[in-house]
């Protein structure tokens, strides 16, 4: 049998964590290939029911990413999501889903070493857990989209 | 000992004055009819004295008058209005206030401080107008029937901590002392691991026949559109594709765990900052879902990362459309 290939989305703010994922595959540095990228405009237009979908439809594990506090492009748009992302966070942990599944990371454009190390972490937490199956028979979503960064 | 028929004779003081002076037009309460010591909440118009007579105050007026203000919303707007609330109904108004969903100005609230609520049914009726109904530490009397706080299976009861009402006018005074929120229940399944913790959550979700019994009866779940469930927006086949793009399907109307999920933890999410507590949702649900252990995960969130308690002033932001620079972080957010 071959091993647990996890699935992970990745919602990434457009001016930072796209970037540094741009950054990191220019750089070359090694990555699994586990994750789907979700570009957005900023980490502000996450609504937690995107996350929600996420793991419902099939998700192993969910990282929303934006930029450091008081460098929104918007100027308060990551305030908003950390409140909001953080509250959810909560509830998903009650709910059973382990906090690695849900990750909420400020990444710069200049950080590609940290988009890579929390993407590297990630997929090792989550193969580890393994696969989320709380929301059993849910319709796949298909699984052979490959992350668009492979090292 | 607490004795609630001269409370209830000081609120039918309290809201005849206001409705013959003209400071409201009309007045939400609940009033009493054969069924004693069963109540319903009634709208009241200038000239029913008939009705002003009715009004009561128990531990019996479980109902809302939020909801009810809630759903006809539409035939008060523009109304000068009285509304009579108990802890939770305040606080349920606070959130609706802070929403603005209902305008401080349309409004004269009259609190009546609550010990807890009991059931009716459990009582034999009907009992005379004569048979006192009286509440202490333990529990409620209708004339010589008792039964405990306990027996009723209000839970949400029991864990209620608020007792700052700020009304206009305020009857009765506490005949308990209000506990601490300990969440029991949040404890033993915390306490799971969190594979168990899944199981007992997906069993949950899996008998969600999706009613929407529990939006409905909610006092604070008011929102114009449901994402959900957005009834105005129904796709049919002549739904122009401009208007399909902008109605996203976030739960398909199958029931299946996996849109029940989504549904119920979406819930909870949007009740952040905004569940008061009163357990309605629990009671009204037809498949008895423990809905409140889905709930109280946020509101232990809010209240214990946040320390923010839904309702407490009108003039505190919304919770989730507000933040602050001292909000902490994810761990490991940053490197």
């Amino acid at each position: 049998m071959r091993d647990f290939q996890p699935k992970i989305v990745a919602f990434i703010c457009n001016w930072c964590t796209y970037a540094a994922a741009d950054l990191a595959g220019v750089s070359r540095l090694q990555m699994p290939p586990n994750v789907l990228n979700i570009r957005v405009m900023c980490s502000g237009r996450i609504n937690p029911m995107l996350v929600i979908r996420a793991f419902s439809q099939g998700a192993d594990g969910v990282l929303v990413s934006g930029c450091h506090m008081g460098d929104c492009h918007y100027i308060t748009g990551n305030y908003y999501a950390r409140r909001r992302l953080l509250t959810l966070k909560s509830v998903l942990t009650g709910l059973g889903i382990e906090p690695e599944r849900f990750r909420v990371t400020w990444i710069s454009a200049a950080e590609a070493q940290d988009y890579q190390t929390v993407i590297t972490e990630m997929v090792d937490n989550v193969k580890r857990l393994g696969p989320l199956g709380m929301f059993r028979d849910a319709p796949v979503v298909a699984r052979e989209t490959p992350g668009c960064l492979e090292g | 000992m607490r004795e609630y028929s001269s409370e209830g004779a000081k609120l039918r003081q309290i809201c005849g004055d206001l409705l013959e002076k003209g400071a409201v037009q009309c007045i939400v309460a609940w009033t009493e009819g054969e069924d004693r010591p069963r109540v319903r909440e009634t709208l009241i118009e200038k000239g029913r004295t008939d009705l002003v007579s009715k009004i009561v105050w128990s531990p019996f007026c479980t109902t809302s008058t939020v909801t009810f203000l809630k759903k006809n919303k539409a035939a008060l707007a523009g109304k000068k209005l009285g509304v009579v609330v108990k802890d939770c109904d305040f606080q349920a108004l606070n959130v609706l206030l802070q929403e603005h969903f209902l305008k401080r100005e349309d409004l004269v609230i009259i609190g009546a401080r609550c010990d807890g609520l009991a059931e009716a049914d459990l009582f034999a009726r009907p009992h005379g107008a004569d048979v006192a109904i009286t509440s202490d530490a333990e529990g409620v009397s209708v004339g010589k029937e008792r039964r405990r706080w306990e027996d009723f299976g209000f839970t949400t009861c029991l864990t209620c901590s608020y007792e700052h009402m700020k009304p206009d006018h305020l009857i009765g005074e506490y005949g308990r002392k209000k506990g601490k929120p300990g969440w029991k229940h949040l404890t033993r399944i915390q306490a799971m691991e969190p594979a168990k913790r899944r199981e007992h959550y997906a069993s949950l979700f899996e008998s969600c026949i999706r009613c929407y019994a529990c939006r409905e009866v909610c006092p604070v779940c008011a929102c114009v559109e449901c994402a959900i469930d957005p009834g105005e927006r129904a796709i049919t086949p002549r739904t122009p594709p401009a208007d399909k793009a902008c109605a996203p399907v976030w739960a398909s109307r199958e029931r299946h765990i996996s849109e029940n999920a989504v549904y119920l933890t979406t819930r909870a999410m949007h009740m952040a900052g905004r569940c008061v507590r009163c357990g309605w949702c629990e009671r009204a649900c037809p498949v008895g879902i423990a809905l409140m252990d889905i709930l109280d995960l946020s509101n232990d969130a809010v209240g214990r990362i946040y320390h923010f308690e839904a309702g407490r002033d009108t003039k505190d932001p919304p919770f989730l459309v507000s933040y602050a620079e001292t909000d902490p972080d994810d761990k490991g957010a940053s490197h």
